[in-house]
C-alpha cells in the first residue's frame, strides 16, 4: 500500500458495508429493539412513585378533602343545642308516651289535646297577666313563660346570696340566661303538645 | 443483502403488529417512526464507530433506545435525522470509552462473515480494514466525528455542521484534515509492518 487515495478508504468503507449488511438482520434487530422498550415502558414509575417523590400537591389536596369531611361530620352529629335538663324532661315525657298507638280514636285524642293545649296556652297567659299587671302584647308563650320565669330566678339566686354568704356555694343552676329560659320551655311545651 | 423496508409504513405496522404501543402520546410515536426511517444511516455511523457489525448493531440499538426515550428533548426546530446522528454519535462516543476498542480491535476484526472472495483477497482486504479502522480511531475525537458522519454515514456537509454544532466550512477542513491524516497513517503503518 505505497500511496492511499480517497478513493481507495471510501471503497475499504463500501466493502466494510457490503459485509455488515450481509450480517445484519433487519427483522431480529426490530423484533429486539421493540421488545425492550415493551420492557421499558413496563418498569416506568407510575403515579404513585412520583407522589412519593413529591407528596405536597396531593397531601394538601388530602387535607383539604379532610377537613370538608369533617366539617360534614360535625355539622351531622353535632350534639343537640337543647340544654341536658331539656333532654332530661324529654326522656322523661317520651317514657310517658312509650306504647301508644296511632289508631284513630288516638288521633281524636291528639285533636282534644291539641285543642285543649290551646286552651290552656290562654289561661297561662291571663295568669301571666294577673302577676305582671300589664299587657304581655303579641309573644309567644314560651317567651313570656321564660321572661317570668328568669325575673324569679334572679330574685332567688339574690336572695340566697344575702343569706347564704359564707356557706358554701351551691352549683348554679343549668338555666341562667333567657335563652336557656326559652329553650326549655320550647322543648316543655313542645313535649307536652305531643303527649 | 439487507432488505430495508422503503415503505415507512410497514415499519409502523410492525411496531403495531408486535403490541408494542410507543408512547401514549400520538406525537411521540410519530416521531419515532421517523427515526426508524433512518435506521441504515444510524447502523453505517455505529459502523464507522465500532470495531465490526456485530458491534454496530449493538450500538444502533441502543441508539434507537436512547432515541425513544430522549424523544420528549427534541425541539421542534431541530430535524430528527440530524438529531438522530447526534444521539448515536454520543452513544457511540460513550461506547468507545467504556471499551477502549484500541486495545481489543484486532480481536473484533474476526467477526465479520465470510465472502466469495478467496482467503488471499480477503486476507488483504482485512489488513486494509484494520489499518483503516486504527487509523480512524486514532484521529482526535473532532476529526473523527467529521470522518465518521461522511464516510460512513453519508451525511451533507450541512447535517454534519448540524450534528456537530459547527459552520460548514469547519466541516470541510476537519474532513480533509482527516483524510490527510488517515492517509499518511496507513501508509505509514502498511510500510512499518
Amino acid at each position: 500500500m505505497e500511496s492511499v487515495q480517497v478513493d481507495e478508504i471510501q471503497e475499504i468503507i463500501r466493502k466494510e458495508k457490503e459485509e455488515a449488511e450481509r450480517g445484519f438482520e433487519g427483522a431480529r434487530f426490530d423484533a429486539r429493539l421493540f421488545e425492550r422498550i415493551r420492557k421499558a415502558r413496563e418498569q416506568r414509575p407510575t403515579a404513585w412513585p412520583i407522589f412519593l417523590i413529591k407528596p405536597g400537591p396531593v397531601v394538601a389536596f388530602s387535607v383539604l378533602v379532610l377537613a370538608f369531611a369533617g366539617f360534614l361530620l360535625f355539622r351531622t352529629f353535632s350534639p343537640s343545642p337543647l340544654p341536658p335538663t331539656i333532654r332530661a324532661m324529654s326522656a322523661v315525657l317520651d317514657k310517658s308516651g312509650a306504647g301508644r298507638g296511632t289508631s284513630g280514636q288516638d288521633r281524636t285524642a291528639q285533636r282534644i289535646a291539641t285543642a285543649e293545649y290551646t286552651e290552656f296556652g290562654w289561661a297561662i297567659k291571663e295568669v301571666l297577666y294577673a302577676c305582671k299587671r300589664q299587657a304581655l302584647g303579641d309573644v309567644s308563650m314560651t317567651d313570656a313563660l321564660s321572661r317570668v320565669f328568669q325575673e324569679a330566678a334572679s330574685r332567688a339566686a339574690s336572695g340566697r346570696d344575702g343569706e347564704d354568704a359564707l356557706s358554701p356555694r351551691v352549683e348554679a343552676p343549668k338555666l341562667r340566661t333567657a335563652e336557656d329560659f326559652r329553650m326549655f320551655f320550647a322543648g316543655f311545651l313542645q313535649k307536652l303538645k305531643e303527649v | 443483502m439487507v432488505s430495508w423496508p422503503e415503505n415507512p409504513d410497514l415499519r409502523v405496522q410492525t411496531l403495531q403488529e408486535t403490541g408494542t404501543v410507543i408512547s401514549s402520546a400520538r406525537d411521540k410515536d410519530a416521531l419515532f417512526r421517523t427515526f426508524l426511517e433512518h435506521k441504515q444511516t444510524v447502523f453505517w455511523i455505529c459502523l464507522g464507530y465500532a470495531r465490526d457489525f456485530v458491534e454496530a448493531e449493538e450500538l444502533t440499538q441502543e441508539v434507537f433506545f436512547r432515541a425513544w426515550t430522549k424523544v420528549d428533548s427534541l425541539r421542534d426546530s431541530e430535524r430528527p435525522r440530524e438529531w438522530l446522528c447526534r444521539v448515536a454519535r454520543n452513544a457511540c462516543l460513550d461506547h468507545l470509552k467504556k471499551l477502549r476498542l484500541r486495545e481489543v480491535l484486532r480481536d473484533g476484526l474476526s467477526r465479520y462473515p465470510g465472502d466469495e472472495r478467496t482467503p488471499e483477497t480477503r486476507a488483504i482486504y482485512r489488513d486494509e480494514l484494520r489499518l483503516l479502522k486504527e487509523a480512524v480511531r486514532a484521529l482526535p475525537r473532532k476529526l473523527k466525528d467529521t470522518f465518521i458522519l461522511r464516510g460512513y454515514g453519508g451525511l451533507s456537509y450541512r447535517e454534519i455542521a448540524t450534528v456537530l454544532g459547527v459552520k460548514e466550512g469547519t466541516v470541510m477542513s476537519r474532513l480533509n484534515e482527516a483524510r490527510e491524516k488517515i492517509k499518511s497513517q496507513m501508509k505509514g503503518r502498511a510500510q512499518g509492518g
